[in-house]
């Protein structure tokens, strides 16, 4: 496992996609996350798992900054990103999915996913309200690509239902597809099963998996699923109490002492 | 035939179509005059509300409704698609009345031909609100929730009663001999166009994206959205609107004071929106004209029974609406009304 990831680093650019440079945020007194260090490399599929109140959401809201890190600094395709708005950071490529579901619920399914290509959309209101070919024209490709999503996460038959009206498993699904709307380089998931049944869970790793070798992205996902993480996570860090105790590959974590102390303790 | 569907979605034809329809409605109305002097007074814009199948009083309701449908649909973008709950919409009303209004009295000459003070009266009162509006959208939008609302109640009042010591505006005595060039013809035609830009605006990325950050403003910014910049663009066109419809107003009534201004016509404004149903253009239209119509449609009644009981049937019909449609007339819970899918 250590072999591999030097290979890691070897293969990809020198400079990581994602660094965490000694990263602390604490809430006054409370401390949410405490000289968090790692480091992330392009096309490459990470865990982070951890006991609940870890920090691992924290780090997330962090990554896409909705929380600027007390100390440390966090570092975006070689650029630090602390204190960066949300919006300017999912431009630069970092989409993510939420752990209480965050739909768009009024709009329709295609709608929402319609929404993330915002950004990458040209011109203003004179085109929209003028109608021009322009704006038709761009329409007509965002409604393509949407459709195409839809398409991969299998919501297709959904596509001009309201998201409210969508079962559970498949709310999580637009969401990611909505993320992907983004054309992210890094991938947030935050706990993309939970509250999904057996079957549903391994359909979902496997598009989840499937996803990242297609479209060649990062994917960091937090999972209480431990299957799900060991089976297709090839890097894992684990946090606890705020601080990141391990990382490595799947059998590296298993046996690791720490780990097995922070999710079942110790014997006196 | 796929040409021509072709040629009438573009929005220069619309915009003439819409005219059209405008001078034909208010050519049937005035009773289907062929003499020079009536046509040209649809058209130039002069108000007549002596002649025609219209009595005067049905004529001024008629102009009325235009207006608050004007008002309402503008509201709409800002308190139905962005969910910004603004409570001072008749501040950017009245400022586009008072600007128009000094504009052509004391600006221009009174020689000018009526379309053209029209199109200027309109434009002026519609800039200097989006002005104001953006200044206020972008101070006070730092905001959310009810705490928006009552910034944006206390600016409405602080643009009341500055208008109200402006001496050149008339101050307290309000503003008399404005001239009066509005007719149902451009009253029908600016909110006919007002609908058609708000419902662009509903069907763009950009109406997309007000639903959205309505809906979930931190998981709009995880899709690259800036809150902030959307809701001020919100805030200029909404106000903009207002602004248009504060013009025409001026130049119906001829008569402006700062009492027409008060909180309480912006409440008014809300009710439309609320009844008709958040979020939708048709909702709003039908607010408007519901909210225009119901005061004033039961002044009949006081021959019959000779007490006056309009403001009670008001009262009990938005009280009846608001408990068996809490969604509203036309809000997205009771999609029943199909006729209107088109219209948003």
């Amino acid at each position: 496992m250590a072999q591999m990831t030097s290979t890691i680093t070897t293969t990809t650019s020198n400079q990581p996609l994602l660094k965490l440079d000694n990263m602390s945020l604490y809430f006054g007194g409370v401390r949410a996350n405490h000289q968090v260090t790692f480091s992330m490399g392009e096309g490459l599929l990470y865990g982070l798992i951890g006991p609940n109140g870890a920090g691992k959401s924290t780090i997330f809201n962090v990554i896409t900054g909705l929380y600027t890190p007390t100390s440390g600094d966090v570092f975006f395709q070689g650029e630090s990103i602390k204190g960066r708005p949300s919006y300017e950071l999912a431009k630069r490529g970092i989409g993510r999915t939420f752990q209480n579901i965050r739909l768009f619920k009024e709009l329709t399914v295609l709608e929402n996913v319609m929404t993330s290509f915002f950004h990458q959309t040209p011109g203003g209101y004179g085109s929209a309200l003028f109608r021009t070919d322009f704006y038709s024209a761009n329409e007509k490709i965002v409604r393509e690509k949407s459709l195409e999503l839809l398409e991969l996460m299998g919501l297709i038959d959904n596509a001009e239902e309201k998201a409210q009206s969508l079962p559970y498993g498949k709310q999580r699904k637009l969401e990611m597809a909505r993320a992907l709307g983004l054309n992210p380089t890094l991938l947030l998931l935050d706990e993309p099963a939970a509250g999904l049944n057996p079957s549903e869970t391994k359909e979902l790793t496997n598009l989840i998996a499937k996803i990242q070798k297609t479209k060649k992205i990062s994917v960091l996902l937090i999972e209480h699923d431990m299957k799900l993480v060991m089976e297709i996570c090839e890097k894992i860090f684990v946090l606890d109490y705020g601080t990141l105790i391990a990382e490595g590959g799947a059998a590296e974590i298993q046996s690791n002492p720490r780990v097995i102390e922070a999710y079942l303790g110790v014997e006196d | 035939m796929q040409k021509i569907k072709h040629y009438l979605n573009q929005t220069v034809v619309k915009i003439f179509l819409l005219l059209f329809v405008s001078f034909l409605i208010s050519w049937v109305l005035s009773g289907f005059p062929f003499s020079d002097q009536a046509l040209s007074q649809i058209l130039f814009l002069k108000p007549f509300r002596t002649s025609g199948l219209l009595s005067p009083y049905v004529y001024s309701i008629l102009i009325l409704l235009g207006i608050n449908v004007m008002l309402s649909v503008s509201l709409a973008l800002l308190n139905g698609f962005c969910g910004l709950f603004t409570m001072g919409h008749a501040g950017f009303m009245a400022i586009g009345a008072y600007s128009s209004a000094s504009f052509i009295m004391f600006a221009i000459p009174s020689s000018t031909p009526l379309l053209l003070k029209l199109i200027a009266a309109v434009l002026i009162g519609g800039s200097m609100s989006a002005i104001v509006g953006f200044v206020i959208g972008y101070s006070s939008l730092r905001l959310a929730g009810d705490y928006l609302g009552m910034v944006t109640l206390g600016f409405g009042e602080i643009i009341r009663i500055a208008i109200l010591n402006i001496d050149a505006v008339g101050g307290a005595r309000g503003m008399i001999d404005i001239p009066q060039f509005t007719n149902l013809f451009s009253v029908m035609f600016v909110s006919a166009l007002i609908v058609l830009i708000v419902k662009r605006i509903r069907e763009s990325r950009f109406g997309r994206t007000m639903f959205a950050i309505k809906e979930n403003e931190i998981a709009a910014q995880m899709m690259g959205i800036n809150p902030t910049k959307i809701k001020v663009q919100a805030f200029v066109f909404s106000s903009f609107m207002a602004g248009m419809a504060g013009a025409l107003f001026a130049h119906s009534e001829g008569y402006l004071s700062t009492q027409t201004f008060t909180f309480v016509k912006s409440f008014e404004i809300i009710a439309m929106n609320v009844i008709g149903g958040l979020g939708s253009i048709s909702g709003a239209i039908v607010g408007g004209a519901l909210l225009t119509v119901l005061p004033e449609g039961f002044r009949v009644l006081q021959d019959f029974t000779g007490i006056d009981l309009r403001m009670i049937i008001y009262a009990l019909t938005i009280t009846l609406i608001m408990i068996f449609l809490p969604q509203g007339l036309m809000g997205s819970k009771n999609g029943n009304v199909k006729e209107f899918k088109w219209l948003k």
